[in-house]
């Protein structure tokens, strides 16, 4: 994870939340199985989970709204993540969208 | 339409072939239950019950992808499972059934229109993004709300009953819910009005070896349930209503064709050997690392030409280390770290428009400041890329190779570069493997003559064909109309490529070949007999060129070079390998 800048906001005490950016390094993207997958993942947390490239913003656990980003290889990708367990599930996709094993 | 006849007579339709081979049969004509949901707006009180209804035929349709999933791994693996997988989560995406249930609860209308406004939209927007590949995803969202939709309105399967004897599907296109309940064994063939080669149908079309035309426009009017119907997945025209002759043609090539896949895939996952025990490497070209999974699937052992230049194309900017160590270790990890990967340094021209390395317009690009002279002219781009390569190597089995190469004076300027691109990674403390070999293209006349004196300075060579010959013969391969010189049997193109391999294996140095000629059957023996190691060709290539080299003997091929060698012409090399190969027209 060498391309992330995280920062933490703690500004109410217990509402973590996280942003930053990651690169896409599957080679065929995040379509399908990959972005299948990190759809599974995100809906695993119960924190609020958010996509976003270019300025556009998604609802993280929706393919509809991964899909309509359509994050490629080489692609970096905002990850925001905000509520209970915010940062374990920032650094677990994060994590994922950088990994190339399907 | 190429060719209308009477108004049943026979006739062709065009489209674009999807899955090769070729298939003879009766057309079913697939009917869908389409539209006839009634609208209505809810009575007072009635949300809760239809939210109810909705989750209900929801969870119908989840448990019939399941098994579909299930039914689908056995038959076609789990590529083709994975995709019931992805349908499984747009019936929990808060985006689509999330946005029924709200259309339901806030616009106060019944599921079926609920279900019908938030599909349409949801397709419409998939058919609005650029990517070919999104567009085919609105056939996923097409097909999940008929599913909910059938589940709503407690409809059958269309697909449900048998066809009886094998027949060819005709539909606007399938979903892939659709082509996973198709038996592969009752379904001869596919004709489809829409779709391209990425769409679900033609991709479950090749992995059930099913034959397959798609986007043949005009299909649905013009055949009725019933017609013959001829599919030639290979050109992609379909035959509607065939005479007899016609019809007795295709039956041939279509059981040829059926013989040949069933020899070809006995090599899938075998070594490249030859029938006298010589082992030789089949490896493929590739332009980025997309193309690195398909290789692999198609059974290379490697990459023995990675060209980097898309990473240069089509942007405003150079790509830093960073991008294009992940773009080399992509490869490297898609094959693992045993596999040969042959990565070409940039080689690129002023045939390009490439704003951001400011080329200026030449008259004569493929003579003038490319490839590796245009590198050692910007030592600072050039070192960011031998940096990349270079981290990538600690990953894998990496090689380096440098394009264009005409002078020793080029190849040790290039690689004095490289020593001082390892002292930097040294400073950063960052690891490569130090022992990684290095090549040049052999593709320049000049480097070929003086191969001799290259051998003892570089690990291999890679004989790119396609510029060794337009450059030996003088002739642009792009133009027509010298393109019967741009021939790789050309007899000055084989003294050449014999010298280098001879040279080569002097200095004790492997020889592949990364040119079209490579995977030419005529080409590989004569290749093979010379003592060729390397074979790098695109991945449809590469199962057949193993079937040729597993019923070769090399040690009978030596003297194929040195009389081809000494024949007139590059007709006379070329009639003469098909005379000695025994078999070589099967693979051709």
């Amino acid at each position: 994870m060498e391309n992330q800048q995280m920062e933490e906001q703690d500004k109410h005490g217990e509402q973590e939340e996280c942003v930053g950016e990651f690169t896409v390094k599957n080679p065929r993207g995040l379509h399908a199985r990959p972005g299948g997958d990190l759809i599974k993942l995100a809906n695993s947390f119960p924190c609020e989970v958010y996509f976003g490239k270019n300025g556009k913003m998604v609802n993280g656990k929706s393919m509809i709204g991964l899909l309509s980003l359509g994050p490629k290889f080489g692609d970096r990708l905002t990850v925001r993540t905000k509520g209970e367990r915010a940062r374990e599930a920032f650094l677990k996709l994060g994590e994922m969208i950088e990994s190339v094993l399907e | 339409m190429l060719d209308e006849g009477g108004e049943w007579g026979h006739m062709q339709v065009k489209g674009i072939g999807a899955s090769p081979g070729y298939a003879v049969g009766k057309a079913v004509i697939l009917k869908r239950h389409d539209g006839g949901a009634e609208r209505r707006r809810l009575r007072e009180g009635e949300t809760e019950a239809e939210l109810a209804r909705l989750r209900q035929a929801v969870e119908r349709v989840s448990r019939e992808l399941e098994r579909l999933a299930d039914e689908t791994m056995r038959r076609a693996g789990e590529e083709q499972a994975k995709i019931f997988s992805s349908q499984m989560l747009l019936l929990q995406d808060p985006e689509y059934v999330g946005a029924v249930e709200n259309a339901i609860r806030e616009q106060g209308i019944n599921a079926e229109a609920a279900l019908d406004d938030v599909t349409a939209m949801t397709v419409e927007m998939f058919r609005g993004l650029e990517d070919e590949y999104l567009q085919a995803r609105a056939a996923d969202v097409a097909d999940v709300g008929r599913r909910i939709m059938d589940a709503l309105l407690g409809r059958e399967d269309p697909l449900g009953q048998p066809f009886g004897e094998p027949v060819i599907l005709v539909a606007d296109d399938l979903a892939p819910s659709e082509t996973a309940r198709l038996k592969p064994e009752s379904v001869a063939g596919f004709a489809m009005e829409l779709g391209s080669r990425t769409s679900h149908s033609a991709i479950i079309a090749r992995s059930l070896g099913i034959p397959a035309v798609v986007g043949a426009k005009g299909v649905l009017s013009q055949i009725a349930a019933g017609d013959v119907v001829i599919v030639d997945g290979r050109s992609g025209v379909l035959h509607i209503r065939p005479d007899e002759a016609l019809i007795r043609e295709y039956e041939e090539k279509r059981d040829a064709h059926r013989r040949r896949m069933r020899e070809l895939e006995a090599y899938r996952g075998r070594p490249s050997v030859t029938a006298d025990g010589r082992r030789v490497e089949l490896v493929a070209n590739i332009a980025g690392p997309e193309d690195a999974w398909e290789a692999r699937k198609a059974g290379a052992e490697g990459v023995g030409l990675y060209r980097t230049e898309f990473l240069f194309m089509g942007r405003s900017a150079l790509p830093d280390e960073e991008e294009q160590f992940n773009a080399y270790k992509a490869a490297v990890d898609v094959f693992g770290p045993e596999a040969p990967v042959v990565i070409r340094t940039l080689d690129i021209g002023g045939d390009k428009e490439l704003p951001h390395l400011g080329l200026s317009a030449e008259l004569n690009p493929f003579l003038g400041n490319r490839a590796i002279r245009l590198c050692l002219e910007r030592p600072e781009m050039f070192k960011t890329q031998l940096r990349a390569i270079l981290r990538a190597s600690h990953y894998g089995n990496v090689k380096l190779m440098y394009p264009m190469i005409s002078t020793l004076q080029e190849l040790r300027e290039a690689n004095r570069l490289l020593e001082e691109a390892k002292r930097e990674l040294d400073e950063r403390g960052m690891p490569y493997n130090g022992a990684m070999e290095v090549g040049i293209m052999i593709e320049v006349p000049a480097a070929a003559l003086m191969a001799d004196r290259f051998a003892r300075e570089v690990d291999f060579f890679s004989i790119g064909t396609n510029d060794l010959v337009q450059y030996t013969m003088a002739a642009d391969r792009m133009n027509e109309s010298v393109g019967h010189l741009a021939d790789p049997f050309q007899p000055a193109v084989i003294r050449l490529i014999r010298r280098v391999i001879e040279a080569a294996a002097r200095e004790g140095r492997w020889v592949g070949m990364c040119g079209e000629m490579a995977g030419t059957p005529l080409a590989i023996p004569l290749l093979a007999g010379m003592g060729l190691h390397e074979f790098s060709m695109s991945a449809g290539a590469i199962l057949p060129a193993r079937a040729l080299l597993a019923r070769l003997r090399v040690g009978g091929l030596a003297h194929l070079a040195e009389t081809a060698a000494n024949l007139d012409t590059a007709e006379e090399v070329a009639a003469f390998l098909r005379r000695e190969v025994p078999d070589i027209a099967d693979f051709e």
